[in-house]
C-alpha cells in the first residue's frame, strides 16, 4: 500500500517536473534570460583569461578613453580597462548573488520546515519571532555592520543572506503545513520513520518547486542589495570592483565620460532583467495556478 | 478590530527594544570611536569628551542610561554635531525625506495602478504586453541606476532641472521620480495580476448576470479585490522607499534623513545612527500598521480570521 | 400557453490553442410561461455554456456563438446589441449559480450586492427605496432578521442562507425567467430540499419561468415540467417529467436513471454508466455516446446526422435504437 503510494507519488513527481520543463521552454523570454545568464556567468568565471588587461592595472598616461577596438568598453579616469572591470564586477555581483541566496536558503528552509513540521507551540513562537524580525530595518543593520567591521566580503554574504531568509522561511512553512496533512507523511510516520528523516526525505523534496521559484527571485534582490551598498561605498573595496562601485564611479564622471555610467548600468540591468524573466517563467511553469493568463 | 490594532501596536515595543539593544551593543563592540579622526586628539581632550558623553562609564551603565533617555523620547546629543541633538536633526531632515517619499509614492501608485488596470483590461494583447514589458524593465532598474540616468538626460542634456541641490520646488521632481519608478513597476505587476485574478471569479460573472454596466463592475467588484495585493505591498514599499532614499538623497545631494544616516554611519556618530534607526523602525512599523488596517477594511474576512490566531 | 423563450439550433464553440471545442452543438428548446424546464447532463455536456450564451456571458474569445436564434418575447438574444442585452440581464432574465460562496462578492456587504442591479436598471429608484425592497426580498426568501443581516458580509451567512441571498438578489427586480445553474449542488441534502421548495413557491407566486440546470435527476423529479437530457453538446432526449422518468427512450437517459439511488429498489441495483464522456475537442463520428452505449449498433458510428425518433407529441430522442413498446429497460 505504502509502496504503491510512493511509486504513484514518484511518477506524479516526474511528470510534474517534465510538464514544468515543457512549459518553461515555451516561454521565450525565460529561455532568452536563461541563455543570457549562462553567457554572463561563463564570462564572469573566465574573466581573468578573457580580459586582456588586469583589472587593477592603471594607465594614468592614457586616462579615460571612449570605447574602441582595444578597450571595448573604454577606460576609466585612471586608464583602467572598463571591459575588464565590468567582467570582474560581474564575478563579485554574481558570487554575492549566489552565495547570499544560499545562506538565506539554508536558514529559511531549516527554520520554515522546523516551524511548520513541529506545529503547535513551537510553530507559534517561531512565527511570532519572525513577525518581530520582519519589522526590523535590516538594510540599516547591514550598513552599520559594514561600517563597523570593515568591508569584509564574507560578512557581506552572510549579512545579505540574513536579510532574505525571512520570506523564504515563511513560504517553506506554509508549504510544509499543507503537505504535512497529506497521506504519505502519515504513512511514513505510522511506520515509525523519525522526524528528521521525514523532513529530509519527504517534505523538502516537495517544497522544492516553490523554493526554486523564490530562489530565482531572491538572486536579483541580493545582487541589487550588494550594488546598493557598494554604490554607497559600503560594499566591496577598491581596487576590487562590483557593478555598484562602477556605477558609483560612473555617476561622478557621467558629464565627461558617460560610458563609465552607462555600461555598468546596462550590465546590471540586463542581468536583473534576465533573472526576473527566468523567475517569472519558472513561477508560471512550476505553479500554473499562481498566474492565470 | 480594536483588538487587532492593539495587538499590532503592542508588537512595536519588542521591536524597538530589539533594535535599540542590538544597535547599541553592535556599535560599542567594535574598535574605533566617534572621536577617532585623522588628527591625533590630545589624551586629555579625549578624556573630557568621553566623560561628557559618558563613554567612560561601564557599558551596562551606558546602556541603562540610554534606555532611560529613550523612554522619555530623548535620543541624546549628536557626537559629531555637538551643538545639536539627534531629535533636532531628525526633525529637520525627515520632512525633506518624507516629501520626496510621498511624491514618489503618489507617482508610483498613479502610474503603476493605472498601467496595471490598463493592461488587465485587455489581457494578452498589445495593450497588455507593452506596459508589462516596461514594468519588467522597471523592476530591473534600481534607484541608483535610474537616478544617474535621469540626471544625465533631464538635468545635464535637456537642462530641465538642476543637477543637484535643494533650493527650488522642482528639485523634488527627479528624486521623487527616481524613488518611485521601480515601485510603479511593482504596483503595475501586482495590480494587473490581482485584477486578472478577479476577472475569473464567479462573483464577477454574477455581477454581469445582474446587468451591471462594465465600468461599475470594474470599479466596485474587480478593483476592490484586485487591488488588495497592491495595498498589502504598500507597507514594504514605504519601508523600501525609505531605504532607497539613502541613495537618492546621496545622488541628488538632498539634505534628507537618508543622507544624514549614511554620513553618521560613516562617521560613527553612535547616537545619531541609533536615533535614525530607531526612528525609522517606528515609522516602518506604524506604516505597516496603517496598511494592515486599510487592508482589513477592504477585506472583511481579515478581521474575523485574525481573531482566532 | 405561449412560449417565453424559444431557442433554435444554438451553437457555441470554443476556439482554443488545444483545438475546437463544440461545447454546444445545435440545441433547441422552448420555455413556457410559469413552467420549469430542466437541462440535465454530466458536467461538460454544455448545459451551463448554452445558458451563459443566451445572456452573452461567454468569455469571447475563446468562445463564440457560431449559430442559432434565441427569441425572448420577440427579440433574438443572440443578435441583440450589447447594451440592450445588458438591460435585459438581471431585469427580465436573472441567473443564480452553483456555489453561493464564490458567486457572492466577499468584499462587499450584501445590501450593496442586492440593490446594485435594481439601481443599475432603474435610475428612478432611490437608495432608500432600493434598500426597502432588498429587505423585503430577503424576508421573502425566508431570511430572518433581514433588517439587520442585510448589512452583513457574505461569509457571515451559512451556505443555505447564502443561496437564499442569491435567489433574493435574482428575484428582486421580478424577472420573467430565472436560470438556476446547479442551485443546490453545493448544499447539504436537507438544505437542498428547502431551497427547491422555496424556488417552487416563488415560481407559483410570481408566475416565473425557470430553467433548471443540474446533473442530478433527483433534483429534477419534483420540479420540472419538461426535461432535456444533454450529452456532449446535444440534447439527446426530451420529454415531460413523466416521459423521462417512466418511459425513458435514449440509452443515456436510461443509464442516468439506473445510476440514481432509489428508495424502492433493492441493494446492488446501482449501475454507473461505464466509461467517460468523450473529449469535446475530439468528438467521434456519429453518436458521441456510442462508446459507452449498451445498445450500440453499427450505424451509430457512421458519419451521418443521428435520426430524431418521436415517441409521442412530447417525447423524442436522438438515437438509432428504437425502444419497443413495453420493453423492459
Amino acid at each position: 500500500m505504502i509502496m504503491k503510494a510512493a511509486v504513484v507519488e514518484a511518477e506524479k513527481g516526474r511528470s510534474l517536473w517534465q510538464d514544468a520543463f515543457q512549459r518553461l521552454l515555451k516561454n521565450k523570454m525565460a529561455v532568452i534570460g536563461f541563455c543570457y545568464l549562462i553567457v554572463q556567468a561563463s564570462l564572469a568565471v573566465l574573466a581573468p583569461w578573457i580580459a586582456s588587461f588586469p583589472f587593477e592595472e592603471t594607465d594614468l598616461l592614457l586616462g579615460a578613453v571612449a570605447p574602441d577596438s582595444v578597450h571595448y568598453f573604454g577606460t576609466d579616469a585612471l586608464g583602467r580597462d572598463m571591459f575588464t572591470r565590468v567582467l570582474h564586477g560581474a564575478r563579485i555581483s554574481l558570487m554575492v548573488g549566489i552565495l547570499a541566496t544560499a545562506v538565506s536558503l539554508a536558514i529559511g528552509v531549516l527554520y520554515g520546515s522546523i516551524s511548520g513540521y513541529m506545529g503547535g507551540r513551537v510553530d507559534n513562537i517561531m512565527m511570532r519571532l519572525l513577525e518581530i524580525l520582519y519589522a526590523l530595518p535590516f538594510t540599516f543593520f547591514v550598513i552599520i555592520l559594514m561600517v563597523l567591521f570593515g568591508r569584509n566580503i564574507y560578512l557581506l554574504f552572510i549579512a545579505l543572506g540574513a536579510i532574505q531568509w525571512l520570506t523564504m522561511a515563511r513560504i517553506v512553512r506554509g508549504q510544509v503545513v499543507s503537505l504535512k496533512k497529506m497521506e504519505y507523511v502519515d504513512a511514513a510516520r505510522s511506520m515509525g520513520v523519525g522526524h528528521v528523516r521525514i523532513i529530509a526525505s519527504h517534505l523538502i523534496p516537495n517544497v522544492l518547486g516553490t523554493v526554486i521559484v523564490y530562489v530565482t527571485l531572491t538572486v536579483p534582490n541580493v545582487i541589487l542589495e550588494e550594488a546598493f551598498l557598494s554604490f554607497l561605498g559600503l560594499g566591496v573595496q577598491e581596487p576590487m570592483a562590483s557593478w555598484g562601485t562602477l556605477i558609483s564611479d560612473g555617476v561622478g564622471a557621467m558629464q565627461t565620460y558617460p560610458w563609465m555610467l552607462i555600461i555598468p548600468c546596462a550590465s546590471l540591468m540586463l542581468t536583473l532583467l534576465a533573472l526576473n524573466f527566468l523567475g517569472d517563467g519558472l513561477r508560471d511553469a512550476l505553479d500554473p495556478q499562481a498566474s492565470k493568463d | 478590530m480594536t483588538k487587532f490594532i492593539l495587538k499590532r501596536l503592542l508588537i512595536i515595543i519588542p521591536v524597538l527594544w530589539i533594535v535599540a539593544t542590538l544597535t547599541f551593543f553592535v556599535m560599542r563592540m567594535t574598535p574605533g570611536g566617534p572621536f577617532d579622526t585623522d588628527r591625533k586628539v590630545p589624551e586629555e581632550i579625549l578624556k573630557n569628551l568621553e566623560a561628557k558623553y559618558h563613554l567612560d562609564e561601564p557599558l551596562a551603565a551606558q546602556y541603562l542610561r540610554y534606555m532611560g533617555m529613550l523612554l522619555q523620547g530623548d535620543l541624546g546629543p549628536s557626537f559629531r554635531y555637538p551643538s545639536r541633538t539627534v531629535n533636532e536633526i531628525i526633525a529637520e531632515t525627515f520632512p525633506v525625506s518624507a516629501l520626496i517619499g510621498l511624491l514618489g509614492l503618489i507617482y508610483a501608485l498613479i502610474l503603476g495602478v493605472g498601467a496595471g488596470i490598463f493592461a488587465a483590461s485587455k489581457p494578452n494583447t498589445k495593450r497588455d504586453f507593452l506596459p508589462m514589458t516596461f514594468a519588467m524593465l522597471g523592476i530591473s532598474l534600481p534607484s541608483f541606476v535610474i537616478g544617474p540616468l535621469f540626471m544625465l538626460v533631464f538635468a545635464i542634456n535637456l537642462e530641465w532641472f538642476n543637477v543637484a541641490g535643494w533650493t527650488e520646488a522642482k528639485d523634488a521632481v527627479l528624486p521623487a521620480l527616481t524613488l518611485g519608478t521601480m515601485y510603479a513597476a511593482y504596483f503595475a505587476r501586482l495590480s494587473r495580476a490581482g485584477i486578472l485574478d478577479m476577472v475569473h471569479q464567479d462573483f464577477i460573472r454574477t455581477a454581469k448576470a445582474k446587468g451591471l454596466p462594465g465600468w461599475l463592475i470594474m470599479l466596485r467588484h474587480t478593483l476592490k479585490g484586485g487591488l488588495l495585493s497592491t495595498v498589502s505591498f504598500l507597507g514594504p514599499a514605504v519601508a523600501a522607499m525609505l531605504t532607497g532614499s539613502l541613495v537618492v538623497e546621496t545622488i541628488f545631494s538632498v539634505p534628507g534623513l537618508g543622507r544624514f544616516f549614511v554620513q553618521s554611519a560613516l562617521n560613527r556618530d553612535y547616537t545619531l545612527v541609533l536615533g535614525c534607526v530607531l526612528f525609522l523602525a517606528v515609522f516602518i512599523v506604524l506604516m505597516n500598521l496603517i496598511v494592515d488596517i486599510a487592508y482589513a477594511f477592504m477585506n472583511p474576512k481579515v478581521s474575523y480570521d485574525s481573531n482566532g490566531t | 400557453m405561449t412560449a417565453l423563450l424559444q431557442v433554435d439550433e444554438l451553437k457555441t464553440y470554443f476556439f482554443t490553442r488545444d483545438g475546437l471545442f463544440k461545447s454546444v452543438d445545435g440545441i433547441s428548446l422552448t420555455v413556457k410561461k410559469g413552467k420549469t424546464l430542466a437541462l440535465v447532463g454530466e458536467s461538460g455536456s454544455g448545459k451551463s455554456v448554452s445558458m451563459l450564451s443566451l445572456l452573452g456571458l461567454i468569455p469571447q474569445p475563446p468562445g463564440r456563438i457560431v449559430g442559432g436564434k434565441a427569441f425572448f418575447h420577440d427579440r433574438d438574444l443572440l443578435h441583440l446589441p450589447d447594451r440592450e442585452l445588458q438591460a435585459l440581464r438581471g431585469e427580465k432574465i436573472a441567473m443564480i449559480f452553483q456555489d453561493p460562496m464564490t458567486s457572492l462578492n466577499p468584499y462587499l456587504r450584501v445590501s450593496i450586492q442586492l440593490t446594485e442591479g435594481l439601481r443599475a436598471h432603474h435610475n428612478e429608484i432611490s437608495k432608500k427605496e432600493a434598500r426597502r425592497r432588498a429587505i423585503e426580498a430577503l424576508e421573502h426568501v425566508g431570511i430572518p432578521d433581514a433588517k439587520q443581516r442585510i448589512d452583513r458580509y457574505p461569509h457571515e451567512f451559512s451556505g443555505g442562507m447564502r443561496q437564499r441571498v442569491m435567489i433574493a438578489m435574482a428575484l428582486i427586480s421580478r424577472p420573467e425567467l430565472l436560470i438556476a445553474d446547479e442551485p443546490t449542488t453545493a448544499l447539504d441534502v436537507t438544505i437542498q430540499a428547502q431551497i427547491l421548495n422555496l424556488l417552487k413557491n416563488l415560481q407559483k407566486e410570481m408566475n416565473l419561468s425557470i430553467i433548471l440546470i443540474t446533473h442530478d435527476l433527483g433534483v429534477v423529479a419534483g420540479m420540472a415540467d419538461e426535461i432535456c437530457v444533454m450529452y456532449a453538446g446535444k440534447i439527446v432526449e426530451r420529454g415531460t417529467a413523466d416521459d423521462i422518468f417512466y418511459t425513458p427512450s435514449h440509452p443515456y437517459t436510461i443509464g442516468l436513471l439506473g445510476s440514481m439511488p432509489r428508495l424502492d429498489s433493492g441493494k446492488g441495483d446501482l449501475k454507473a454508466i461505464p466509461g467517460l464522456p468523450p473529449d469535446p475537442s475530439r468528438l467521434p463520428k456519429g453518436c458521441p455516446f456510442a462508446d459507452r452505449c449498451p445498445k450500440v449498433m453499427r450505424q451509430c458510428r457512421d458519419d451521418h446526422p443521428l435520426p430524431l425518433r418521436k415517441y409521442s407529441s412530447t417525447q423524442e430522442a436522438l438515437c438509432y435504437w428504437e425502444k419497443k413498446e413495453g420493453e423492459k429497460t
